[in-house]
């Protein structure tokens, strides 16, 4: 009996040390470049509303909807998680954006969004399979796009 | 007894408990390439295989790059995973792709498909860290990768009828269009013969690809009961500066592609993985 009183509370602290460890793990920070001037404080020409509060139908969010369904939700999911039917393959070196998250769309601007959109990740720093937009939509539609991303994942962009 | 099954018991809990953490792997899988004494196999059915490990990597359909899969027919491309082996015998390395695909795409006067294939990618310089890793989508400008394509119409001989780089039997005498890829290639020097179904190429980006002059790898494939099976392998080290470079130890990345015919796949149309890694024991 006396091994098991010394035994059980040397497993615990093992165990809780540990969880200790995997905790510090999960702190993620994620580092946001800085977008070029072009985008820097651009704001949503359509409405200066959050988009997280505009009704669901709204015609901006429906035209966004729409758009976001045929080609973003394939790899950010159709709630916006990342977790789309062609986000399997793409694992490095960052999977597809989840946007739902509070430290991706929610810790920048609508400029920043938009410039993603624009530019994708296929250069330095992000190297990702996010593919660039810039000659695919309108800028209208763009906006639109960016306020139906924020309003899917329930979030606020970030505060000026 | 009873203590030691209670000491047991309550061990197994708090670690079962503690065991159900999720993890997150975003890191890619580390493909081993086994050492193996002799030869290394070239048939992707000989049993040597059942000795290199197995890996599943996922693929996704390539949407970055137009034309992007979202044209299709069906939206996206067929091929969700591809199974790979690598065995390597320090001189040569060999690496078995297997994918499901149930129908087999490998004559091209068929005009309502195209051909199935499949491709394996290196960088061309192993790099010495992750931010130093090309693009895993055909490379970049300077960064460029080696890239090995098994196609399916050069495999029961046509290889040897069909110029390097060209679709047909008899085509071109100085340059050759691929039709079923679009791309336009420059024929290889005189003299410059295919040695299989495989195509050794480099790119430096979307829409580069350029065949090598000096074809170093080989490759052999079957499909049989809804699979395909295909071996590729090259010397570990060959005298090309524009070759994948393999070394024991040596650690670097390497990615996939796969094009079934039927769901009219071509060039960049396919099935696509981003960087994993290859590790030679």
């Amino acid at each position: 009996m006396k091994k098991l009183i010394l035994i059980i509370p040397l497993i615990i602290s093992l165990i809780a040390l540990s969880d200790l460890f995997a905790a510090e793990k999960k702190v993620k920070k994620v580092i946001h470049s800085t977008p070029p001037i072009d985008y820097a404080g651009l704001e949503n020409p359509l409405t200066q509303a959050d988009p997280k509060t505009l009704p669901d139908n709204d015609p901006n969010i429906l035209a966004g909807k729409r758009l976001y369904m045929a080609t973003c939700a394939a790899c950010h999911g159709i709630r916006g998680d990342g977790k789309g039917p062609e986000a399997d393959g793409f694992v490095t070196p960052v999977k597809p954006v989840n946007f739902i998250d509070p430290e991706t769309i929610a810790a920048v601007d609508q400029g920043y969004v938009l410039w993603r959109i624009d530019e994708g990740g296929q250069d330095e720093p992000f190297y990702s399979a996010m593919p660039f937009w810039k000659d695919d939509f309108t800028e209208t539609e763009k906006w639109q796009i960016i306020l139906y991303v924020y309003k899917n994942a329930g979030v606020s962009p970030k505060a000026k | 007894m009873f203590k030691r099954i209670l000491l047991i018991g309550l061990i197994s809990i708090l670690v079962g408990i503690h065991g159900n953490v999720p993890t997150v792997n975003s890191q890619g899988l580390t493909v081993v390439s086994n050492l193996i004494k002799g030869d290394v196999p070239t048939d992707p059915r000989s049993p040597a295989w059942d000795k290199a490990e197995s890996n599943i990597i996922p693929l996704s359909s390539q949407i970055i790059a137009k034309p992007r899969t979202f044209v299709l027919p069906k939206g996206k491309s067929s091929v969700r995973e591809v199974n790979v082996k690598s065995l390597n015998n320090g001189k040569e390395i060999a690496f078995l792709l297997e994918w499901d695909d149930m129908t087999e795409n490998s004559v091209l006067d068929d005009t309502a498909v195209y051909r199935d294939a499949v491709a394996l990618e290196f960088p061309v310089e192993i790099p010495s860290r992750e931010a130093e890793n090309p693009y895993f989508g055909m490379g970049h400008e300077e960064v460029p990768v080696n890239i090995w394509q098994w196609k399916a119409d050069l495999e029961g001989g046509r290889d040897r009828v069909v110029p390097l780089g060209a679709s047909y039997p008899g085509e071109g005498l100085k340059y050759s269009v691929d039709w079923y890829q679009g791309r336009l290639y420059d024929l290889p020097a005189k003299g410059k013969e295919r040695k299989g179904p495989v195509e050794d190429l480099n790119a430096e980006r979307f829409g580069t690809l350029t065949l090598q002059d000096s074809q170093d790898v080989m490759g052999k494939g079957g499909w049989s009961g809804g699979k395909w099976k295909v071996v590729f392998w090259r010397s570990m080290i060959t005298r090309d500066k524009d070759d994948a470079k393999f070394k024991k130890g040596s650690i670097q990345p390497l990615a996939f592609a796969v094009w079934d015919g039927s769901n009219l796949e071509k060039d960049g149309q396919k099935s696509i993985s981003t960087w994993h890694e290859i590790k030679v024991e």
